[in-house]
């Protein structure tokens, strides 16, 4: 399973150790999901996205993510400049 | 050191780094066995030579017990709600380690005793490597508390293999 933890989590600037006590887990658990080697159960997943202020879809998914450049070469602002 | 534990309980226990505990636990095993192993076979030996065994055994006893007052006890044996998901996956992955252990080693011994039964008296072969043919209550006791210890300090001694020792931060 591919995540955006880390992504969504610098730009929250939050620690690991901040996100852990806000989702109540170890901070060496956040650093095995975002390095994909932990895959949470649906409740950690769903309070993680709560946290982070983002969907569950957002944050994972079965296939690997675009380039976050792709995405921002492919978004309407970017065709406009 | 002495500092918090960063599972989710408040304990403080002694903080050791994955290095020094995968050392720990070699030594505190290995001795355990080799102690076993020693007094079963230097059982006629000189007392200045078994006291050397017997610290053998010492070692071990310290070194499993100095283990399992570190941070991976409360990895190891932590109750579920003191430990987080991934924490109990990894806790329960080491315990079905710790039981393969014990299951082999009961194979092992009923294999060794086994064959040890069917082979000549050392008497009669002469070879210093023999096993007698009673087996005393000493020698039964001693295995006993060689499995009782080596299986206790084993499951936290495996999550320490697997550490990697990140930081908290980031």
């Amino acid at each position: 399973m591919h995540n955006r933890i880390a992504l969504f989590r610098a730009e929250r600037g939050l620690s690991r150790k901040a996100l852990a006590e806000s989702v109540d887990v170890n901070p060496q658990t956040i650093g095995f999901l975002e390095r994909g080697d932990y895959s949470p159960s649906v409740e950690l997943a769903l309070r993680l996205a709560q946290v982070l202020g983002a969907r569950v879809e957002m944050l994972f998914s079965l296939d690997p993510f675009p380039p976050l450049a792709d995405q921002l070469g492919a978004s309407p602002e970017s065709e406009s400049l | 050191m002495l500092r918090k534990t960063t599972t989710k309980t408040n304990r403080y226990e002694l903080a050791i780094s994955p290095r020094v505990a995968r050392l720990l636990s070699v030594l505190s095993i290995g001795s355990l066995w080799g102690w076993f192993l020693l007094k079963f076979y230097l059982n006629d030996a000189s007392t200045g030579l078994l006291s050397a065994v017997g610290s053998l055994a010492l070692l071990g006893v310290g070194g499993s017990m100095t283990l399992l007052a570190t941070q991976y006890l409360n990895q190891a044996y932590g109750k579920d709600h003191e430990i987080d998901e991934r924490e109990r996956a990894v806790r329960d992955r080491a315990h079905r380690y710790a039981l393969n252990y014990v299951l082999w080693v009961c194979v092992l011994t009923f294999v060794v005793l086994e064959v040890a039964s069917r082979a000549p008296a050392p008497a009669a072969t002469g070879l210093a490597l023999g096993f007698p043919a009673v087996i005393s209550k000493g020698v039964v006791e001693n295995f006993l508390v060689v499995l009782f210890f080596t299986t206790f300090a084993l499951p936290p001694a495996i999550i320490a293999w697997w550490d990697r020792g990140e930081s908290d931060e980031g």
